[in-house]
């Protein structure tokens, strides 16, 4: 079925795990005549977590943005449950798949609270005028991150790892359907970064869906549902992470041998899944 | 890491009081600079005289002066310093740059450098609209080009270094072609536009610009939210459902219009759209969004106090309005780049 904008508010009666939220087909994008995501498929469905991997310039960032309406295709389509994204509104495509950038930027000391609080935005709201469903949404995406001692802080005062939960939070507050976040725990001590995957986990399981850009295999292994592995701009493995971590499979992408699954890790996250 | 976050902490971030008593505060300071602008000067009043004097139909020389010079002048200060307040802050928070200000980078100085053409083309006579046109025009042209510029990764530097470019070149062809003209006050006129001044100004300059300023105003006014969401950087602020391009257009726009139309009447009066915003930036939580409407009252207070200013008495007779409002901005900038430097 298409899925038009005007019909999302009955259809968002639907909710359910088994639900097809995105869908990318066939996306290509050329960045300075080069493909940098060539003839991508993806999918995602509600409930599910979904772990973006590979090497350095494989193009996750980019799928990443594509997923979230910010990269115009050369060829191909994202589709959110059924319709163009690139069609909808900006407001609603904003409503439906928060983001989170690979390094978000900060420009200007804003304190704690008012940074988790444009993640309000796409609902209306603006700084100036908070709706009691803003507040109480930014005061559980506060609370969901620990960073209620935090909240009056200013954003030029806190360490990396702290602005880190910020941004989190920021997407958090959005009560996006699908998040989209790009190696959201890179700069995280190892208790955030298994905070926040957490968090992120908690969000698909309660009927959303996340897709995130990680670099850290063992930690992919450990959380996500299903491994999409990029290489070249292309698919090179999807599935399960016990198929996608195989041996070969990341000696070809990643030029590591059979040693690094139990160095980084990644063997023991598996043999841990069950 | 759960820990209650009360309600009082998500209240914090909402600053709408102290906002209040901001703008509450810059407008009473206003008002009183704006009695002041009305009773200072060659004669001075007090205040009680000026109700009789505004609003009797007067021929009588107090009357003249209060109504028809002191008045105009003073609505105008407000005017073009409400536009390059706000300008200030919209550039700023456009560019994410606090130096970004529309004298220093060469917005005011190509705005000049057209209306000057447009005054001593002839063109200017055809119609009174012609003069704030060719204003906005060059000061489109100058924040088109800065935009460009600044696009997706250029640094601060390269923003200001092509704005002083960009206005040593205005600055050098306003010169040059108030030099070629058979004008025989050219030296003065020089001043006039490079300095700025709102000495001689009429209703009638208020009013050619009117229209274009209230659009300008609207224009810019409304892009408090995009502001505040580009703070987060312009992929973070797309994902939040701004249309980025459309933002970057209306602040092009906007700019253009307040401050090519205020130049237009007032030539270039710097540094206004620098102080300003930096001084109210800490009092707002150093929003981009609440910065515009308090810049616009913080544009209208000081450009109104440097008027003032340029009435101290001098043997030499009045100082221009530029050169007070420079006095003070110049080493503000200074101390920015300096800190920024530190940083």
């Amino acid at each position: 079925m298409t899925v038009s904008g005007r019909d999302h508010a009955v259809d968002e009666t639907r909710r359910g795990g088994d639900t097809r939220l995105l869908e990318a087909r066939a996306v290509r994008v050329a960045r300075a005549g080069r493909a940098v995501l060539d003839g991508v498929d993806a999918v995602l469905d509600g409930g599910e977590f979904l772990g973006l991997i590979g090497p350095n310039g494989a193009g996750k960032t980019t799928l990443l943005r594509a997923l979230a309406g910010l990269e115009r295709a050369a060829g191909g389509e994202v589709l959110y449950r059924g319709a163009r994204l690139a069609t909808l509104p900006p407001g609603e495509r904003a409503r439906h798949c928060g983001y989170h950038a690979q390094a978000p930027e900060l420009h200007w000391p804003l304190d704690v609270a008012s940074i988790v609080a444009l993640g309000r935005l796409p609902h209306g709201g603006s700084l100036d005028r908070l709706a009691a469903a803003d507040r109480a949404a930014i005061r559980r995406a506060i609370d969901r991150t620990g960073l209620a001692p935090l909240a009056v802080r200013r954003g030029d005062t806190l360490s990396g790892g702290e602005l880190a939960r910020v941004h989190m939070a920021r997407l958090l507050a959005g009560e996006h359907r699908v998040l989209l976040a790009d190696e959201p725990i890179a700069n995280l001590d190892p208790r955030y970064q298994i905070e926040i995957m957490n968090v992120l986990r908690e969000h698909a399981a309660r009927g959303g869906a996340v897709v995130v850009v990680l670099h850290d295999l063992a930690i992919a292994a450990r959380y996500c549902d299903r491994l999409v592995l990029l290489d070249a701009g292309r698919v090179r493995a999807s599935g399960r992470p016990r198929e996608v971590l195989a041996a070969d499979q990341l000696m070809d992408a990643f030029g590591v041998g059979a040693d690094y699954l139990a160095l980084s890790g990644i063997a023991g996250a598996l043999a841990a899944r069950g | 890491m759960k820990r209650p976050c009360t309600r009082a902490i998500v209240h914090g971030a909402d600053r709408a009081p102290v906002r209040r008593g901001v703008r509450l505060a810059l407008a009473s300071i206003l008002l009183l600079l704006f009695v002041a602008a009305l009773c200072v000067g060659a004669v001075t009043l007090s205040p009680l005289d000026l109700p009789a004097l505004l609003l009797a139909h007067d021929d009588a020389p107090l009357a003249i002066v209060v109504a028809q010079i002191r008045l105009p002048r003073a609505l105008l200060a407000i005017v073009v310093g409400a536009s390059l307040g706000l300008a200030g802050a919209a550039l700023q928070g456009l560019l994410r740059n606090p130096l970004a200000e529309p004298g220093i980078i060469g917005v005011s100085g190509m705005a000049a450098l057209a209306a000057v053409l447009t005054f001593y083309t002839g063109l200017a006579a055809a119609s009174v609209w012609i003069l704030p046109l060719g204003g906005m025009l060059g000061a489109l042209a100058a924040v088109a080009v800065l935009a460009l510029l600044s696009g997706r990764d250029t640094s601060i530097l390269t923003l200001i270094l092509a704005g002083v470019a960009i206005n040593s070149l205005a600055g050098a062809l306003t010169t040059l072609v108030l030099n070629l003209t058979s004008n025989p006050f050219a030296a003065y006129e020089i001043f006039f536009w490079l300095l700025g001044s709102l000495a001689n100004r009429s209703f009638e300059h208020l009013l050619m610009i009117a229209p274009f300023t209230m659009i300008g105003w609207l224009l810019l006014l409304r892009t408090g939210r995009g502001l505040d969401a580009l703070s987060l950087g312009e992929d973070t602020a797309a994902s939040l459902g701004v249309d980025t391009q459309r933002l970057r257009r209306r602040v092009i726009l906007g700019t253009a219009l307040t401050v090519g139309s205020a130049v237009a009447v007032s030539g270039v009066v710097g540094f206004v759209g620098l102080v300003v915003p930096h001084l109210l930036r800490p009092l707002v939580g150093h929003r981009p969004g609440a910065l515009l409407s308090a810049s616009m009252l913080g544009g209208a207070t000081l450009t109104l106090a440097a008027d003032l200013g340029t009435r101290v008495p001098l043997p030499q007779g009045e100082l221009k309005l530029g050169v007070v409002t420079a006095l003070i901005g110049a080493p503000f900038f200074l101390h920015l780049v300096l800190r920024g430097r530190a940083r």
